[in-house]
């Protein structure tokens, strides 16, 4: 067969094209019903925490126990059913996620003893820089995932901003909308414009 | 030298191996997953498959998930190493290292 330089060079422009579009679709699978879950229940729990502080530590528990359960069943569904893909690893990749949110939260507990913060805010940004840290560690390694890296760093900041520069009074509306709604939006974007 | 595979480059198998030898080794896609992504017919891409399979290039698995039927696909190790000497050829050829045939005739 006779290939021109140009022929050779589309043929590449497509290989590279559908490459980008697997890794992709397949973070978007797994990625994107799992970051518009989390990023709803941020939304909600910050805007519960503002409108009833006192209840903050239940919002929070309530909400995070939905995110979890959710979590759980949102990767048992993907891997079982292999959408879209499956490998005998999968259950592996699986068990590893979910030792090191468990671990990091064994962690997140232990600081928080050893370091005991004096104030609500204080517990709160130091939660979500470390949940952040675990999304800087995953896009690190995962290739496919490297958006979560920058998601990760983006929400980081926007923590800092609102700890030490947005009225306390102002924080969790600041967190709903900056913190919450880039995970949420960063979901639903790879869900309907990936996959 | 690394081989230009004629039966790699038609378009739509060229855009199957990409997206196969993208998985993890050991990975395999679902075929609708697959045809949603490439956008062709079933049939369409089930005669591209069954060359590259023909080939040894990939592997397809049929089974029931759920009781459904699902078809699996990934990229042999073979498949593998004939698309990356075929993405090698393509690279030699724009770097012109490669004769290609066509540049002869366009120089004549």
């Amino acid at each position: 067969m006779n290939i021109s330089r140009e022929d050779a060079r589309q043929s590449l422009t497509m290989v590279e094209n559908t490459s980008t579009q697997t890794g992709r679709s397949i973070a978007a699978a797994y990625s994107g019903p799992l970051l518009i879950l989390w990023g709803l229940v941020w939304v909600a729990a910050f805007i519960g925490t503002h409108l009833f502080l006192n209840s903050a530590w239940y919002i929070w528990m309530v909400l995070d126990g939905v995110g979890a359960v959710g979590t759980a069943l949102i990767c048992r569904w993907r891997f079982r059913a292999g959408i879209p893909t499956k490998s005998s690893d999968s259950k592996k990749v699986g068990w590893s996620i979910f030792w090191f949110w468990t671990l990091l939260l064994v962690y997140i507990i232990v600081w928080l003893f050893l370091f005991s913060p004096v104030s609500g805010l204080q517990l709160n940004a130091f939660i979500c820089t470390a949940a952040m840290f675990a999304y800087v560690m995953m896009g690190l390694w995962w290739r496919q995932c490297r958006f979560l890296l920058w998601l990760g760093l983006a929400v980081t900041v926007v923590t800092l901003i609102g700890f030490y520069l947005i009225p306390p009074a102002f924080y969790c509306l600041w967190m709903a909308v900056a913190g919450g709604g880039p995970m949420l939006g960063t979901g639903l974007y790879i869900w309907f414009c990936w996959r | 030298m690394s081989q230009f595979n004629e039966i790699i480059h038609q378009p739509v198998r060229l855009q199957i191996m990409a997206a196969l030898v993208t998985l993890e080794p050991g990975e395999q896609v679902d075929f609708s997953h697959l045809q949603k992504l490439l956008n062709v017919t079933d049939g369409n891409l089930g005669a591209h498959l069954a060359k590259l399979e023909e080939a040894g290039y990939v592997k397809i698995e049929k089974t029931f998930v759920a009781r459904k039927p699902r078809t699996f696909i990934s990229a042999k190790g073979r498949g593998r190493d004939a698309f990356a000497d075929h993405i090698t050829a393509l690279k030699q050829i724009i770097a012109g290292k490669k004769n290609t045939g066509l540049d002869k005739e366009n120089h004549r």
